[in-house]
Parts: structure tokens; sequence; C-alpha cells
């Protein structure tokens, strides 16, 4: 049951709860206190009027004048009889010489035998002051003695107190203690309740994050934290750290599925490559020896023509599939990229696109200089294509960090999502060329053991292909 | 020296002194009050005192004291002029003092003396009942709160100082009914007049109380001068008091005082009190 309940609420309540029952606890104590406070206050009070009256009902006791003892005994009760409090002095014998209350303490009689207390009875062996409680727990005793100069006890003056005047005071002290809790319990408890809620707050966040993870795609999970080292900061921090490589694991398998596909491609195209060329070799090889040894008629040579040029086509289609790497192995030099300039001149000029040119080549580097061409060739060709009218074209060639680095961007728009999935595959569109551009420049740089990157939001194009100087020998 | 001598020679002195009258008037007439009445009243003593002044042009100081032996004393030593005291006294002072004037209650210049018990007490109707029981007296030098009921137990052949098992005296007749309705004593000798004012003005005191036996009648608490005041002076202020119940003003006071007036009075009035002090003996 109580784990169903979220957080959210059982922080709060567990808070609350704890408050509800410290706040019970002190007033608990302060409600004890205050009572002892106001039972030993009491007391003294009580004390210091026996005190008092002792030294004050001296005189009369030793004069025998009841009347004088009487007026003195009722003068701090509001009036003879009330209600809970009895002062009675007692002569050396106990008997009462005058009392608050004469009807209840008769003039003469025995204070011990009318109380009817064995406490009382004590109390009054005793020649020291005290404070006892009546044996029912009822009556509260307080026994002063009085003394003459000598010492010699005259009799006592006795306080009696009906407990429950107690009551009152027990009663304000609840009030005083209640009112105070309670005024405790409105500050805490809604300090309390938003403490837990704050306390509680990041955790079903991250629980909510969490519950997203796989019904979401993990870039659409967006999860704030604050910034902290307490245990969900770094709860928080590890999820975000996962749903990070949630997105790169993502990426990765995206970028090895196109890899895997491209190279399938590649063994693929050239596998039928190689069986189309050998038929193929043969075939055109036989229309050259019919040619050279018989005489064909005109229908004939027609006919050869026709098949030669459609073998012909089926070659060219198949040489561009299969992209070989010739073996030629003429270093790269800087004018060769210069040669690439003045190709693309013609149609720069045509599409009066602005050309930034950089080549930071300045000696020949350690490369197959007519894949180089043929790749970067491809790329600016398709750079100006993708241009519109009056817009930039860059190529910037560097070496870097022991790679060239061949960089060629454009201003057209960006390459839409689905053609970039497929983008290096080979592909024949409605749209002019076959499509066979970047497939060949893919392969191209995958023999040469490069990397070929692309970068394409609206208004900015860019290629990037690195090539390392030195292949490791595999 | 007899006396009629020394008043002469005395009025002489006084005459020679007090004039001329102006700065005699400067003399403040000092005057003493005992429990005879309700004396605990500052505020009717302050108005009665006003009335004085204006009607006798000179000063007058009321003096309280918490016995009536304390008044005698300083009325017999000339350190009072005049005051108000109880037959008691004045009878056994009688050679030392000169009757001023007595007051007239309910049209009489008498009173009696009431024997008290709380009112739950039902079966006392003399102080031979009260054998064995706690008693309060007003104060030694009463008639009423004294010396009646010595003279009753007297009477019925007790011996006063062991008929009850305690005594003692609240020094006023008033505090007598108030330790009567309290309970503290089961009996008490009271001032029949002062009682039947308590009644009437504090009912709650009295009610705690009931008059179990009432006195014969005795003449009423008087007001004396001692020996040492001119007997012109004096006459001045016996027509001052005799004046009251005509003027609106004194008549008011004398109201409080649930009084009539005041009469001249003759010795003979207090001879009921003077036989019972030969009977007692004391």
């Amino acid at each position: 049951m109580l784990n169903n309940l979220s957080y959210r609420l059982k922080t709060p309540l567990a808070l609350s709860l704890v408050i509800l029952a410290t706040t019970g606890v002190v007033s608990g104590i302060l409600f004890w206190q205050g009572w002892r406070a106001a039972h030993s206050a009491f007391i003294d009070q009580a004390k210091g009027l026996g005190k008092v009256l002792a030294r004050t009902v001296r005189p009369a006791l030793l004069h025998d004048d009841t009347w004088q003892a009487y007026e003195i005994l009722i003068t701090p009760l509001d009036h003879s009889g009330e209600a809970g409090r009895v002062l009675v002095l007692a002569d050396a014998r106990g008997q009462v010489f005058a009392a608050s209350e004469p009807r209840r303490f008769p003039v003469l009689a025995n204070l011990v035998e009318i109380a009817a207390d064995a406490r009382l009875k004590m109390g009054m062996s005793r020649r020291e002051p005290g404070v006892l409680e009546g044996v029912d727990g009822r009556y509260l005793y307080l026994l002063t003695p009085v003394l003459a100069e000598d010492g010699t006890l005259l009799g006592r003056l006795v306080q009696r107190y009906d407990q429950a005047l107690l009551g009152p005071r027990l009663a304000e002290v609840a009030y005083q203690t209640l009112l105070s809790g309670l005024a405790a319990l409105i500050l805490l408890l809604p300090l309390g309740w938003l403490a837990g809620k704050r306390l509680a707050e990041p955790l079903t966040h991250l629980a909510d994050c969490l519950g997203k993870v796989g019904r979401k795609p993990a870039e659409d999970i967006q999860c704030h934290f604050p910034v902290g080292s307490d245990e969900i900061s770094r709860l928080a921090h590890r999820f975000n750290d996962m749903l990070v490589e949630l997105k790169a694991k993502k990426e990765l398998e995206k970028h090895l599925a196109q890899s895997d596909r491209l190279a399938a491609l590649g063994r693929l195209s050239a596998g039928i490559a190689h069986e189309i060329n050998n038929p193929l070799g043969g075939m055109l090889n036989a229309i050259s020896n019919y040619r050279r040894r018989g005489k064909p008629d005109q229908h004939a040579e027609k006919t050869l023509a026709l098949i030669e040029r459609g073998l012909g086509q089926v070659r060219n289609t198949v040489s561009a599939l299969l992209v070989e790497a010739r073996l030629e192995t003429r270093a790269l030099t800087p004018n060769d990229l210069e040669d690439l300039r003045t190709l693309i001149a013609a149609d720069v000029q045509k599409k009066r696109i602005r050309l930034t040119w950089s080549n930071g080549i300045a000696e020949p580097v350690p490369l197959p200089s007519a894949q180089i061409r043929q790749t970067l060739l491809n790329l600016l060709l398709n750079a100006v294509q993708a241009s519109p009218v009056g817009g930039e074209l860059v190529c910037r060639v560097d070496m870097r960090d022991g790679n060239l680095r061949m960089e060629v961007g454009n201003a057209g728009p960006a390459i839409p999502t689905r053609r970039r999935e497929h983008l290096f595959e080979p592909y024949f569109s409605e749209g002019e060329g076959h499509g066979m551009g970047l497939w060949m420049t893919y392969q191209l740089v995958k023999q040469l053991k490069g990397q070929i990157e692309v970068e394409s939001i609206p208004g900015y194009t860019r290629f990037t292909i690195s090539l390392p100087l030195e292949t490791e020998d595999d | 020296m007899d006396k009629a001598r020394r008043n002469l020679l005395k009025l002489l002195v006084a005459g020679l002194s007090s004039w001329p009258w102006p700065a005699r008037a400067e003399t403040p007439l000092l005057f003493g009050i005992t429990p005879v009445i309700l004396d605990e009243q500052a505020d009717f003593l302050g108005r009665w005192q006003h009335y004085l002044e204006a009607r006798l042009q000179r000063p007058v100081r009321f003096t309280q004291r918490s016995s009536y032996r304390e008044i005698l004393n300083l009325l017999l030593t000339g350190k009072l002029d005049c005051a108000w005291l109880c037959g008691y006294p004045y009878v056994r002072q009688k050679p030392y003092l000169d009757l001023l004037a007595v007051p007239l209650y309910a049209g009489q210049p008498f009173y009696r003396s009431y024997l008290i018990v709380p009112v739950e007490d039902r079966t006392t109707y003399s102080i031979a009942d009260l054998r064995g029981k706690v008693f309060a007296y007003s104060d030694p030098d009463s008639n009423s709160g004294w010396l009646t009921p010595q003279v009753e137990l007297k009477r019925a052949g007790t011996d006063s100082s062991r008929h009850f098992r305690k005594t003692f005296f609240t020094w006023s007749h008033r505090k007598v009914v108030e330790a009567v309705a309290a309970g503290l004593a089961q009996g008490g000798a009271v001032d029949g007049y002062i009682w039947d004012t308590l009644a009437r003005l504090h009912p709650e005191l009295t009610q705690g109380t009931r008059v179990a036996w009432r006195s014969k009648l005795f003449g009423f608490p008087p007001l004396v001068t001692g020996e040492h005041m001119p007997s012109l002076e004096r006459d001045v202020l016996r027509k001052a008091l005799l004046h009251m119940p005509i003027d609106p003003r004194g008549k008011a006071l004398l109201e409080e005082l649930n009084l009539d007036g005041f009469q001249a009075g003759t010795p003979a009035l207090f001879n009921g009190i003077e036989a019972n002090w030969h009977f007692v003996g004391t």
C-alpha cells in the first residue's frame, strides 16, 4: 500500500507526521513543565503567605486574641469561607485557635480530629514547616510553625488547599500549550509540506524521465535537473550520460548499417561487374574479329554497330559501378589541383558562382593523384550543380595532422533527410546524371582508408574528406 | 476645691485665654469617637465634622482608638474635649465627666443589650444556655457588650469566667456580629441599637445571627465632656447637637446614624447601668 504511494506525497506526509509527532512531544514536555512551574509557584506563594501570617498572628496568639487572629486569617481570602482555601491557626496543643471557616473548624476543637487525616497528624507532630498532601490526595496542607522570640512553639498555621483549586491553572497551562502548539503547527506544517515536495521533486522528475526511455526516441527526451553533487543529482547526471550514450549508440548503429549496406553494395556491384565484364569483353572481341576478318554486308554492319554501341554502354555503366583503383602511383602535386580549378571554371562562370579556392599544398603529396583528382572533381561538380546562381562555393585543401583534408562547401539547399540516408549509394534518378558520382567518391575514399563526412543545413552543405598519408598495411 | 469652684476658675481662665474670639476659633475641638456608633465610616465622620465646624465656627477633629479605655484616658487627661462614650465608663468616671448630650433612638434616650447567636442555633434563649461555648464580648468597658452579660450570669448564679469555654473581645459591636455570624463564637453580647442599625444598613451581616435575648432599657451611650472643657464651649457644642434635627443637613446626618436627635439628658438616665456596675462589683 505504502509502496504504491508517490514520493510526491510520501515525503511531505512523512515530514508532516514527524512535525506532528515532534510538536506533540514538545507540547507534552512544555505542558508538564508549565504545570510543574504553576504548581511550585502556587506552593511558593502559599509558603510566603504562611510565613507572613505566622509572623502576624503571633501577638494575637500570645495575647489570646481570637478575634484579631480571625481578622488576620480572613484578610488574604476574598471573604470568609472562600471555596477550597482554609486557614487555621492551631495552638501548641493542636486545638483550633481561630480559623477562616469557624463553622468547619470551631474554636478549641482538635484540628487533627476534625481534618481526620493521618498525614496531617504526622505533620502536626513535627516542628518544621511542611508541605504535605492529604491521605485521599484531595487536600494540600501547608504547615508553618508560629514561634515565640525564644523559639518556643506557640502554635501552627495550617493552610489547607483543595487541589481542585489548581484545576483552572491546569486548564490555563493546557490552553497555553495547545495554543503555542497549534501556532507551531500552522507555521511548520506548510513549511514541512513544501520542503517535502521540493525534496521529492527531482526524484519524481527523474522517475518520469526514466519512464519515457524506450517509449520515446532518446533525442526527444529532454530532462533538466538542478546541478549539484547529492545522490539525486548524481543519479540525474548518470541518467543524462545514459541518454547521450543511447543517442550515440543509435547514431553509430545507423552509421554502421549504412556502411554495411554500402560495403555489401560495393561487393555486389563489383561481383556483377566482373561477371558482366568477362562475357562483355568476349562479345566485343567477337564483333571486332568479325569486322576484321569478314566483310559484313551493309545490313549486318548496321546491326553490329548497334550491338557494339549497346555493349559499349553496358561497359560504361559497369565500369562506373566498378570503382577500381588503377595502379597509377604518381604522387599528387599542387598542379593536379589547379587543373581541377580550370576544369570547373567554365561552369562556375556560367552560374556566376563566387569561388573561394584555397590550395594549401605546396609540394607533392604521397597519394595517388588520379583517385584524388577523380574524387575532388566529383565533389566540385556536385557543388557547382547544387549551388544557386550567384552563390558561394568554397574549396579548401590542406594538410592537417598527417592527413590530406579536402573541403568543398556550397550555398545550396539542404540535402533531404531521405536522400541523405542513401547518399553514397548508386542511384538512377529522373534528374541529371546517373548518381554514380558520390558512390564512386565513397568507394575511392574507402579504398584509400579515408573518411568522408557531410554536413547539411539549409543554405550550406559541406563535404569533408580526410585521407591518411601513411596507410597501415593490412 | 469643689467641682463648682474649679469650674468657675476654669471658666475665668478660659474666658481670658479665649479673648478675643477669633483667636480661640483657631483651636480645634477634639472629639473622641468610640464604636458605640458605626465608627468605621470615614466619609460620614468627615461630613459630620464639616457640619459641626460650620456650626461652631471652629475646627473639629475626630479621634478614634482601638478601645473605649484609650478614648476615656485621653478624655480624662484633657487630650480630648469631648467623646461619645458608653454609659458604663460614664457612670464609673462620673465625677470627672460632664454629660453633654444623650442621643434619642426611636424617640427615646434608651437602648438595649442583645444576646445574639448564630442563626442556625434555634435553642438558645438566654446566656445561661451558652455554657461551655465560645463567647464574644465587644469591649470590657461596654455596658451592652460586657456588663450586661456579666450581670445576667451573676443573676443566674454562674461564675462568668468559668461559664464559657472561651471568651474574647472584638473591640467593636459590629465585629461581635461578624464573629457570631461567621461561627467563630457561638454567642455574643452586642449593642441593640448597633444590631438594629446594621440590620437596616447591612442586612447581610445580621442575617447570620439571631437575637436570642433582649435586655431591659439602659441609657443610650452619651456624649460627655472632660472637666477641662469650659462650660461656655460645652453649651455651644450642646446647642449645636440639639439643633441637628431642625437643620436639614443635621437631620440627614442623624438619619445616617439611625438616630432622631439629642437631648441634654440627666445623669439619672444611667442609674440602671450604675446599679449593674455595683451589682457585678468591678
